[in-house]
């Protein structure tokens, strides 16, 4: 009984110290996590303040090499210049609609593939997520992709688009163990109550998985919003592209150049810094005002589903 | 994220066209048609003469890979469709590809079957990938029935151009643009209002573009460097190679490798050559004394721009171009009227002065799968027509006679409100840019031809500078070597891993990483990477073809 009570103490104390020690260790590594934090914020906004910084300088500034993070010699000529060209709104507007579809096609499919694939009593469910698994490590290559879609006669449309990466496996995986989480007594006594397995879904998970629906149309929205090689690939008229295209022909068009030599260089004619930047802050922009809204949910939404049990 | 996509696909993307290629490669040769047109005479013409007007006697639509560039959008304003159309019958239909990745694309095409008829916009050499799937015609094989092609070929000797893109098969299988003389545009630009202020003469050879940057170093400390480059260096590298009698620049002028003495007909790899080590000491004691700027192999071309336009460099690597550029910013950095820019004549080196390269330029591949196409005579007539014919050429860089332009002694006038601001040609008042607004001079269609045409976009200033680089003394050029697919493939892992070396090498020396003691371990390594074999089995198949040819 003693030797149990000294035993107790003894750890006790020795939990004390380890406490104190840990915060103290806590500190420090707290005060070293920050600093690393903001260097990581300062290296990864600078090159963003930066560009937004030349959209409003004048070409002057820029080819001298003097324009950092705050504007130099004011110049909004640009921004009228860039939206004043008719292919960059037709293609922004692809963008949008491609975009929307894209999500929401993606959305559709995904919640039902990971509701289906949740449930352990449904038959073959390790062939499903085998096939699903089985497509993130190998895919059928390009060409064989491009030969099957443009065999679908789905080329130049935006079906060729939104179809062929409808469904990320990993996206899919998130929500499947988010819903697996879910108590199973809510959907027991929906089905009591006479809702069928899609009345169930609609009426009582989807309203509980708030949070990682937004995380996944915030997944999707993005991807879509910034692919450009699907488009690259099956589209063959400029009306058809999303603005990414457009954004990465100006950009990447001077620096291929660079790279293929003397042939390539000589037959471009350089696009100002300054229109580069303006298209780039154009382009990034809405997404940039979705992010503060969905963050909240983005951050639990994440983080569910990830740890099981 | 992009980035990863990028990669992952051109990986795959290469990995696909190898399978493809093997695939397709067992497939029989779909060059046997040869020249009978027997029910593909469709809309062609009984006879093409040279510099005659193609007009197909049926109205045709022929698809054909555009290149989209970024500098020159294709617009629905461009008439220069519909002036094609009205000029031969035939409708070109666009597949309309981002500059950006117009090879990705291009290879996807071709690989996938789906490649349009006319694929333009293919610099000799790329069509290699190709030959082997049999996709792409052999365009040897159809040359008889290409008047104005032959003919230019006969009349400016090009045959040993034509030798640089002959496959294992002996053939060609592009159809390239053609020059009359050797196109040079790529030099030095020189503040040469620095050097008269100094009392510097303009440098004319390599020793003495040294002795000058000496003076200019002593005369402005401030400038730490008076000689920093764009290009990552490579286009200097390679302008100097030349004059030393080797190849140089990363993706510039190394190219294989291999040069070639037509003396002996033999191949050999040049950066292990006693005359590449000169050009890498030369480069090496600029760098060492200070003289050029270390960071000229690493910069973008922003940086190395910024250095020369606000006065912290005096030379720096350009073409025609790039020097208009130099001009507009150093107009906002130094003012205008407070600087001179200029081309300066290429440096001569121990060789003299002497200027390389071949005289072909980008051209186009056609589709195997239009031999099979009931107007495929008239698809060549009218390929002769739009790409060789001197009528066509001056179509298609200066639009309609008469209502674009007027010709008279070999000058090209706009007419009143029309301009060509890319090239300098800015009346005041003109409202339609002939290439931004109505598609012509765009790179798809206008590369090559008489001297006469290919200058007649030149303003004097470039005039007299190709003046006097006509009077260099051209270098004949080297002929590719005629792999098979199977060949290429094994000699394409020994020239990458030796390039590399190269490459690195080339930077490790100039930049005094590495001794040039240490010289004869560099070339082992690169015997160790296969070196002999890759220049034997080079040797090997040139000489077969060429008994196959004799």
């Amino acid at each position: 009984m003693i030797n149990v009570e000294r035993l107790t103490k003894a750890q006790s104390t020795r939990r004390r110290s380890v406490v104190l020690s840990r915060s103290r260790g806590e500190r420090i590594f707290g005060v070293i996590n920050v600093a690393i934090l903001l260097l990581a914020v300062a290296v990864t906004l600078y090159p963003f303040l930066n560009v937004i910084a030349e959209s409003l300088s004048s070409e002057k500034y820029i080819a001298m090499g003097g324009v950092t993070i705050w504007p130099r010699g004011w110049n909004f000529d640009t921004y009228g210049v860039v939206m004043s060209d008719p292919t960059f709104w037709i293609n922004y507007k692809n963008t949008v609609l491609y975009t929307v579809v894209a999500t929401a096609i993606s959305m559709f499919l995904s919640t039902l593939f990971a509701y289906a694939i949740s449930k352990h009593e449904l038959k073959g469910r390790g062939t499903f997520i085998g096939i699903a698994v089985f497509t993130m490590f190998f895919s059928g290559g390009l060409i064989p992709n491009y030969v099957l879609v443009n065999g679908l006669h789905m080329t130049n449309t935006i079906w060729a688009v939104v179809i062929p990466n409808a469904i990320s496996v990993f996206n899919v995986l998130v929500m499947k163990s988010f819903f697996e989480n879910m108590p199973r007594d809510l959907e027991e006594a929906a089905s009591i109550d006479g809702l069928s397995v899609y009345g169930t879904l609609w009426r009582v998970v989807l309203p509980l998985s708030k949070a990682v629906i937004a995380t996944m149309i915030l997944f999707y929205a993005v991807s879509n919003w910034n692919s450009w090689f699907q488009a690259f690939i099956y589209m063959d008229k400029s009306d058809l592209f999303p603005v990414t295209i457009y954004l990465r022909n100006l950009i990447a068009g001077a620096s291929s150049a660079q790279t293929s030599g003397a042939n390539a260089a000589s037959d471009l004619t350089s696009i100002s810094a300054n229109i580069k930047a303006v298209t780039m802050v154009l382009t990034v922009l809405p997404i940039l005002c979705i992010y503060p809204f969905i963050q909240r949910y983005f951050v639990s939404g994440v983080m569910l589903g990830s740890v099981k049990g | 994220m992009t980035m990863n996509l990028t990669r992952r696909n051109v990986l795959a993307l290469g990995f696909a066209s190898v399978a493809v290629g093997v695939l397709a490669g067992c497939t029989s040769d779909p060059s046997s048609s040869k020249d009978s047109f027997s029910g593909k005479t469709k809309g062609a013409m009984d006879k093409l003469g040279v510099n005659e007007q193609f007009k197909a006697t049926v109205p045709l639509t022929i698809s054909m890979l555009f290149q989209d560039n970024p500098a020159y959008p294709k617009k629905p304003t461009w008439v220069i469709w519909k002036d094609i159309d009205k000029k031969t019958n035939v409708t070109l239909k666009p597949t309309v590809v981002p500059y950006a990745d117009y090879q990705e694309k291009r290879s996807l095409l071709i690989n996938s079957g789906n490649a349009p008829t006319i694929i333009a916009k293919t610099y000799p050499g790329e069509e290699a990938q190709f030959v082997g799937g049999g996709a792409i015609l052999a365009a040897s094989d159809y040359t008889k029935s290409m008047p104005n092609f032959t003919d230019k070929v006969k009349k400016w000797k090009l045959e040993n151009d034509l030798a640089t893109v002959r496959q294992a098969d002996g053939k060609f299988y592009l159809f390239p643009g053609l020059h009359e003389t050797l196109f040079v545009d790529y030099t030095l630009a020189a503040r040469t209002d620095v050097l008269e202020a100094d009392g510097l003469d303009v440098p004319t050879t390599w020793d003495e573009f040294r002795t000058v940057l000496k003076a200019l170093k002593k005369n402005h400390p401030e400038s730490p460097f008076p000689f920093s480059d764009r290009f990552k260096g490579a286009s200097s590298l390679n302008l100097a190679a030349v004059t030393y009698g080797t190849l140089a620049g990363e993706n510039w002028g190394i190219q294989n490798g291999l040069t070639f003495d037509h003396k002996s007909e033999k191949f050999s790899f040049t950066p292990a050559s006693k005359q590449f080590k000169e050009l890498l000491q030369y480069f090496h004691s600029l760098v060492d004394e200070g003289l050029m700027d270390p960071e000229s192999f690493t910069q973008t071309d922003d940086q190395a721009q910024a250095k020369f336009a606000t006065g912290k460099s005096f030379f720096i690597n350009t073409n025609a171009q790039t020097l208009a550029l130099y001009r507009q910013a150093m107009d906002q950095t130094l003012g205008t009227g407070k600087y001179k820019v200029e081309k300066i004549p290429n440096l001569a080196g121990p060789l003299g002065k002497v200027v390389g390269g071949s005289r072909l330029e980008n051209g186009v591949m056609i589709s195997s799968a239009a031999a099979k196409e009931p107007w495929f005579e008239a698809l060549l007539q009218f390929v002769d027509w739009l790409w060789y014919s001197d009528d066509a050429q001056k179509f298609l860089k200066w639009g309609e006679k008469g209502v674009t332009y007027t010709e008279s002694n070999g000058k090209y006038t706009l007419e009143p409100g029309y301009s060509l601001k890319s090239y300098g040609f800015n009346p005041p008042g003109a409202k339609t840019d002939i290439r931004l607004d109505m598609g012509f001079s765009v790179g798809n269609f206008m590369y090559g031809g008489t001297t006469a045409i290919v200058n007649s976009t030149m303003d004097k200033e470039e005039l007299a500078w190709q003046k006097v680089m006509s009077s260099y003394k051209q270098l004949p050029p080297a002929p590719g070597v005629p792999y098979t697919q199977a060949q290429r493939q094994q000699a394409t892992l020994k020239q990458t891993a030796l390039i590399d070396t190269a490459n690195t090498a080339t930077l490790d020396f100039i930049l005094g990483k590495q001794d040039f003691d240490k010289w004869d371990d560099y070339v082992n390594s690169l015997k160790q990477k296969g070196m002999q074999s890759y220049v034997d089995n080079a040797n090997k198949y040139y000489a077969q073809v060429q008994k196959k040819l004799s």
